[in-house]
């Protein structure tokens, strides 16, 4: 899961420039809202879970290892 | 009998929506508040139907002050309303508007529906929903006294309040939720003798049973019954609001209100009954839905709906927005202004209380952003009266509403999302909210200049209708959307575009291609 969401940061948003991105990097400083939504509407599909609303928060994508645990919890229902 | 004096940080008149909610932030907060309300829960209110502004305002009050059943009524429901307060409450997927003209066969190509793709909005049954936010209130620690009239607010160096009862309460801050009875406007009279709005109506509503669902009309999206109706016509509109609109609902009742300009429609001592199937016999196709519809409780019938008052804050008290000013229901303004407003009163009375500073320059901002709302709401429900004399000029000026309140609610969204990271800032002067678009106050101005030369007989209806289109057409459209809703933008500015549901592909791909609605061809 984890290579999976990375590629698609990388390939989307970062021109494939892997320098200096891990799964540590700080992602809102990258990213703006709208790439949020389009990175959401991947997750959805990729993982085909529906993330709810209320979990519709920056720090819940501030990098790849806290979207993991979104998705988790989204497969999880809790 | 003696009574202690309790000594509290804040106390607020009226347990209703405002007070409510109002009251539990600053409890959670770590305030000692004080809830006095004449009345009890449950109790009927009108203003029921919410916009996605509501929604993302409850979320964002819920987040900001860490109080997580607010998201329920926020970006959680309409699921979140019925996990807590039940099924008493409708859904809303639209603002859907009809045009009438007394002389002529209703048209249904001149019938627009506004939406929104990502969930769908709430008719809150207010009599529960009411009674839950003060429940929410009271759980964080907030002390509710109902049934407590009060007698006499004294207000030096603090505040003191005497009930009926002959109880004291003592607080070092006052605010006044109790609505168009407000205590502190009699008291400081506040109330301004000719009201600033312009607009001018009266009003008459109730709850009704065996309402029918209006006319399908097979070109747009969306079932008229499951959002907020406007029946529009020359000089008023009547809302239809149900609640039993969706499967799980328990609750057959709709809401249903006649507001009337009252200079073209004189109060001529009708019961509210007889002046509502009056104006249906006007509008047949209308008069359908109500055949078989009955009040399950009296009408009411107001006289002039528009108040306000010349000062909303004062030394150690304020108003809430409906103890403020009031101009009429249309476009459904109420709840996110008062959520607005309430956001910022809380986060000053915070700061005031942690600095035991409550001087008058801590509050003006909260003053002049009740002002500046209730102007605004004043010159877009004005502007719409006027343009229901002309379908084309309705036309446009709904698409100026819809351009504003869609951008706004674009960038809230982005904020939401991107909390303190966010690259927003609140645009300097806006016209209606810190979250407007920066190009929005230029294109309302504009456009309302031309309606008001057309209700001064200065330009015609197309005259004026052509000039709104260039400048709506012409607007700097700064709405992001995500990649797969194509075209929105188009389907806005477009006066062929009478369906601006934004949800189904087959739309999209429409806008996309710049085709207006087919029927309209």
């Amino acid at each position: 899961m984890q290579e999976v969401i990375k590629n698609f940061i990388l390939e989307k948003f970062l021109d494939n420039d892997s320098r200096g991105f891990s799964s540590d990097t700080d992602l809102s400083k990258i990213l703006d809202s709208m790439a949020f939504l389009k990175l959401i509407d991947f997750l959805e599909k990729e993982f085909a879970i529906e993330i709810p609303l209320n979990e519709f928060y920056v720090e819940n994508f501030e990098n790849v290892n806290k979207i993991i645990l979104l998705v988790e919890r989204a497969k999880n229902g809790t | 009998m003696e009574h202690k004096q309790i000594q509290f940080d804040v106390a607020i008149l009226g347990s209703g929506f405002g007070g409510s909610v109002l009251a539990m932030i600053l409890a959670k907060q770590g305030a000692k508040v004080v809830i006095i309300d004449a009345k009890s829960h449950p109790r009927f209110a009108i203003g029921e139907s919410t916009v996605p502004l509501t929604s993302q305002f409850f979320s964002l009050l819920s987040r900001k002050y860490e109080i997580p059943e607010l998201a329920n009524f926020g970006l959680n429901s309409p699921a979140g309303i019925q996990k807590i307060v039940g099924n008493c409450c409708g859904i809303k997927r639209i603002f859907g508007f009809t045009y009438h003209q007394f002389d002529k066969n209703y048209n249904s190509n001149n019938d627009i529906q506004f939406g929104n793709v990502w969930r769908d909005e709430n008719h809150l049954f207010r009599q529960e929903v009411d009674t839950h936010l003060a429940k929410i209130a009271v759980n964080y620690g907030a002390v509710l006294k109902e049934d407590t009239p009060v007698i006499s607010v004294e207000i030096n160096e603090q505040v003191k309040i005497t009930a009926n009862n002959g109880e004291e309460i003592c607080a070092k801050y006052i605010v006044d939720g109790s609505g168009y009875r407000s205590l502190l406007a009699e008291k400081f009279t506040l109330r301004d003798a000719t009201p600033k709005p312009k607009h001018h109506s009266r009003c008459i509503f109730t709850h009704m049973q065996g309402v029918l669902p209006f006319e399908k009309n097979e070109n747009l999206s969306i079932p008229w019954c499951q959002g907020t109706l406007h029946h529009l016509f020359e000089s008023g509109w009547i809302w239809v609001i149900p609640f039993g609109n969706h499967p799980q609902a328990t609750n057959n009742l709709t809401s249903v209100g006649l507001t009337l300009d009252s200079k073209k429609f004189p109060d001529l001592n009708l019961s509210g009954e007889e002046e509502f199937q009056s104006i249906l016999q006007k509008i047949p196709i209308v008069a359908r839905q109500f055949a078989k519809a009955t009040a399950v409780r009296p009408w009411i019938k107001t006289g002039r709906l528009q108040y306000s008052s010349h000062a909303t804050v004062g030394h150690r008290y304020c108003l809430l927005p409906h103890a403020a000013g009031f101009v009429d229901a249309l476009f459904s303004r109420g709840f996110s202004s008062t959520l607005e407003t309430i956001d910022v009163i809380a986060e000053t009375l915070l700061e005031s209380l942690a600095e035991d500073d409550f001087s008058m320059q801590r509050f003006e901002h909260i003053d002049a952003l009740q002002h500046k709302i209730l102007d605004f709401t004043d010159r877009i429900v004005h502007c719409a009266f006027i343009s229901w004399a002309n379908f084309d000029l309705w036309n446009a000026w709904m698409r100026v509403w819809a351009i504003g309140v869609g951008t706004t609610e674009s960038n809230l969204g982005s904020y939401l999302f991107m909390g303190k990271r966010s690259k927003w800032q609140p645009v300097h002067d806006p016209i209606t909210s810190r979250f407007e678009d920066p190009g929005f106050r230029s294109l309302f101005e504009d456009c309302e200049t031309f309606i008001i030369d057309f209700k001064n007989n200065k330009i015609s209806a197309t005259e004026a209708s052509t000039q709104l289109f260039q400048r709506i057409a012409n607007y700097d459209f700064q709405m992001t959307l995500p990649e797969q809703v194509c075209g929105h933008e188009w389907a806005m500015k477009n006066a062929l575009c009478r369906d601006l549901f934004l949800g189904k592909p087959d739309l999209h791909k429409r806008w996309k291609a710049k085709q207006p609605d087919p029927h309209l061809v």
